[in-house]
């Protein structure tokens, strides 16, 4: 189920409202387990069991860690066994076609397997693999009670799309976590602000990307193609990003509080913080369990270069079982070392708008790697996007013209003035502002959803 | 403040639970606005279920069957026309009438239908007479924003008649029904309207070097809503007048739809002025073969080869035939050239945006 569906918002929502509201708190854990496997199980029944076993695997490999800490070497083993388990899981589901066809490119003719990849399975094999190592690093007590483990795991909020919560960061909230109703309306704003950001912001864009590639290759103009991608990265940004507000907005309205995973990227002015502030909860899980365990900076800077590049392939073939991901993951790696070495400085001794400018030059075409896993698209897009023979057309005056305007409310909802300017208001005038978007948002959305046969979740692939 | 913010908190809580409620409302079959059959619950199935097909119907039929389904694709509409949108579901919305857009022609599949058309007329040794209707966005293009950037249907006729053989004779209806004061075409309706019809009907007349004959009109009503209606969700629109025209030198008809069908003595259907779409007062709508007679048992007889442009130009031209058959081969599948010897002419009459569209051409045979 997604959360911008008729059944998410009219038939599923008010249940999970009534019944966990309603219900006695001690209950309410247990409630969440089943009423998480059902919106899991709506558009993935035979794969919830594989979601089961992965929780149940976990759930006895903190305790066994537990257990054996004094003997970090036993210890250790088990913390082994689940990252192998897990990244074993989501090696076979969700890459081993991929190596196959690799494979066989040899010449060879193995038969491919074409399982579809289980819903979620990039975050839930993250999670479940963070707890045991979060209880072998001391950070975190062992979960005794299944069920409150269980709830963590295939809690629905973020289930299917992040944030990746750590095992750590809940831990707490799971046997106390306070329900008011500050924190009720405040998580009602927060998805309605991440509905909109989904309906209404990223599936036009979206429209707009895919509405320009379709023109006839002749029609192709430098502008026309920037605007294209354009609408990439924006369908890409408030989609993920709408998704994970109503994925905090969900948990608050619920009494939990999720880690925040977008602050405002395309703000950024180096690449270094664009990567703090775009998925955050992904990068820091590769900082803390991959970079830092490798050594870090700590052991030198060839080794801080390796580390570093180990990472950022391993964040790009998370993305897809496709070279264009990993090729995507290492183009920022490079880039990344590249500031490390010295360009960070160069950048900030610059004008502010010329190292914006910069940095999303870089990011855009990053975007180009990412968006096209057929390499001949790629390959057309870098040369409609250089091929200044033809630099603007009616076609693009086209596109900006149908778009414009929606085009200034995407820039204005990318940067934090929205933001800053609603918080220079009286609290009072903020909550009369707030209930009003709240009150358009969704009546536009419902609208929107009704009407659109255009509705689909791009981070559904991941 | 803790005021709105419960305010928040009602306003959420009863629009959701509300429109969940309302839900349990009976179904509906149809939708009169938007012309289509809506979902109905879907089966389930174990099958069904895995494939995630199941789920998909379910948000289809919970969407299709929403509580005020017209009212949220009209807040849809007005939302779109805010962001000053030129495009809303696929046409130009402009104040008094919606344009049907036209962006890329499929100029593969023109090819391909031309010879089609060219290859029919080898094999059979006949003549034909082509007609392609321009749509609105050309001929009514001051009406659109500069901004739009649609196909040059002139120039793509011309290019047209370039590919055509000389035994196939386009007869080009452009300038004529650019030349026209009046309008040519519906505003809620991609087909042209009686008088875009009447001027395609004179200009193959005098193709035939015929003299066209004289009509009387009548409007039979006025709350015609259209396809374009329909798709583009701007339900404030006026409807279009339908009107029914009658040669002021009676002639009498037998019409047939489909082989060993129904028998009517009109081409007007009065009953179908009560449908949603009343287009379908001429000719009845699609049917893959309609045969018809008529009185003037002295004149020749016409084969059409046509989309349902044709059911307009069905009414103008059975003064001038004594039997015409009309083929539709977006539905009919049988070979034609076998019986296409018992006709005196062949006319091929498409909408040049459904030639670019549709395949149906790639069954003349």
């Amino acid at each position: 189920m997604v959360f911008s569906s008729i059944i998410f918002l009219f038939w599923y929502l008010p249940v999970v409202l009534a019944v966990m509201k309603l219900s006695p708190l001690k209950w309410r854990n247990a409630l969440l387990f089943v009423l998480s496997l059902i919106f899991y199980g709506w558009s993935e029944p035979f794969y919830i069991f594989l979601m089961l076993t992965s929780t149940v695997v976990d759930y006895f490999n903190g305790m066994m860690v537990e257990k054996h800490l004094p003997d970090k070497k036993k210890a250790r083993r088990y913390v082994i066994f689940s990252v192998v388990f897990n990244m074993g899981l989501l090696g076979f589901f969700k890459y081993a076609d991929w190596i196959i066809g690799m494979i066989n490119s040899f010449g060879l003719s193995l038969p491919l397997l074409g399982l579809s990849l289980p819903v979620g399975i990039s975050f839930y094999s993250f999670q479940t693999m963070s707890y045991p190592i979060d209880v072998y690093r001391g950070q975190a007590k062992s979960q005794k009670n299944i069920v409150d483990f269980g709830a963590y795991v295939v809690m629905f909020p973020q289930l299917i799309a992040g944030p990746i919560v750590r095992y750590k960061d809940i831990d707490d909230q799971l046997r106390n976590r306070s329900e008011t109703m500050d924190k009720f309306v405040n998580g009602i704003e927060r998805f309605v602000c991440g509905l909109a950001k989904k309906v209404l912001l990223a599936n036009t864009a979206g429209l707009m990307h895919t509405q320009i590639l379709s023109l006839p290759a002749e029609r192709a103009s430098v502008l026309s193609s920037v605007l294209a991608m354009s609408g990439f990265a924006l369908q890409i940004y408030f989609d993920f990003s709408g998704y994970s507000d109503m994925a905090i907005g969900l948990g608050k309205m619920f009494g939990f509080e999720l880690m925040e995973n977008f602050n405002y990227p395309y703000v950024s002015r180096s690449i270094t913080e664009f990567w703090r502030r775009w998925h955050i909860s992904l990068s820091t899980f590769f900082r803390d369990y991959v970079y830092i365990p490798l050594g870090g900076n700590r052991k030198g800077i060839r080794r801080q270069i390796l580390n570093i590049m180990t990472v950022w392939f391993l964040t790009g073939l998370w993305h897809g079982a496709s070279w264009n991901f990993v090729l995507w993951g290492v183009y920022f790696g490079v880039l990344l070392i590249i500031e490390k070495l010295f360009f960070k400085q160069v950048l900030d001794q610059m004008p502010k708008v010329l190292s914006w400018f910069l940095t999303m030059v870089l990011v855009w075409i990053g975007w180009v790697f990412f968006a096209f896993e057929d390499t001949q698209q790629m390959l057309a897009m870098f040369r409609n996007l250089t091929d200044f023979s033809s630099f603007i057309n009616q076609d693009t005056l086209y596109v900006v013209r149908q778009y414009g305007i929606f085009l200034v409310v995407c820039l204005v909802a990318s940067t934090p003035l929205g933001l800053s300017k609603l918080h220079s208001l009286d609290e009072k005038q903020q909550s009369i502002i707030k209930m009003v978007l709240v009150m358009t948002g969704m009546v536009i959305c419902t609208a929107s959803l009704i009407n659109a046969s255009f509705n689909p979740f791009l981070y559904f692939r991941f | 403040m803790k005021k709105i913010q419960l305010c928040t908190c009602v306003f959420f809580l009863l629009f959701v639970f509300g429109f969940s409620f309302l839900q349990l409302l009976p179904d509906k079959s149809f939708s009169d606005q938007e012309n289509r059959v809506l979902a109905q619950v879907p089966e389930w199935s174990i099958e069904a279920a895995a494939s995630g097909q199941f789920s998909d119907q379910m948000e289809e039929y919970a969407s299709d069957q929403f509580p005020f389904r017209n009212m949220w694709i009209l807040i849809n509409h007005l939302y779109e026309r805010a962001l000053m949108k030129l495009e809303i579901g696929g046409n130009y919305v402009l104040s008094d009438r919606i344009i049907q857009q036209f962006r890329v022609a499929d100029e593969q599949n023109i090819k391909k239908s031309i010879s089609k058309i060219n290859d029919f007329s080898l094999k059979t040794g006949k003549n034909i007479d082509l007609l392609l209707i321009p749509t609105a966005s050309a001929i009514d293009r001051e009406h659109l924003s500069s901004f739009a950037n649609e196909v040059d249907q002139q120039a793509l006729l011309s290019q047209i008649e370039s590919q055509l053989i000389e035994t196939v004779q386009m007869v080009n209806v452009y300038d004529v029904l650019d030349a026209s004061e009046k309008d040519v075409y519906y505003a809620t309706d991609h087909h042209y309207n009686e008088h875009g019809a009447y001027l395609v009907y004179e200009a193959y007349m005098n193709h035939l070097g015929k003299q066209p004959a004289e009509f009387t009109f009548e409007t039979v009503s006025d709350s015609f809503c259209g396809t374009l209606y329909s798709s583009s969700g701007a339900f404030y629109m006026k409807g279009d007048k339908i009107v029914r025209m009658d040669p002021v030198e009676e002639v009498e008809v037998r019409v047939e739809y489909e082989q060993n069908g129904e028998i009517f003595d009109s081409v007007f259907h009065e009953e179908n002025l009560d449908r949603k779409d009343q287009y379908t007062y001429y000719l009845d709508g699609n049917h893959s073969i309609v045969e018809i007679e008529t009185s003037n048992s002295q004149a020749p007889s016409l084969l059409v080869i046509a989309d349902s442009y044709s059911h307009l130009m069905i009414p103008y031209l059975i003064s001038d035939f004594s039997r015409i058959q009309v083929v539709d081969l977006r539905y009919y599948r049988n070979v034609i050239s076998d019986h296409s010897e018992e006709f005196d002419q062949i006319l091929v009459l498409y909408s040049l945006e459904n030639l670019s569209e549709d395949d149906g051409l790639s069954w003349l045979r």
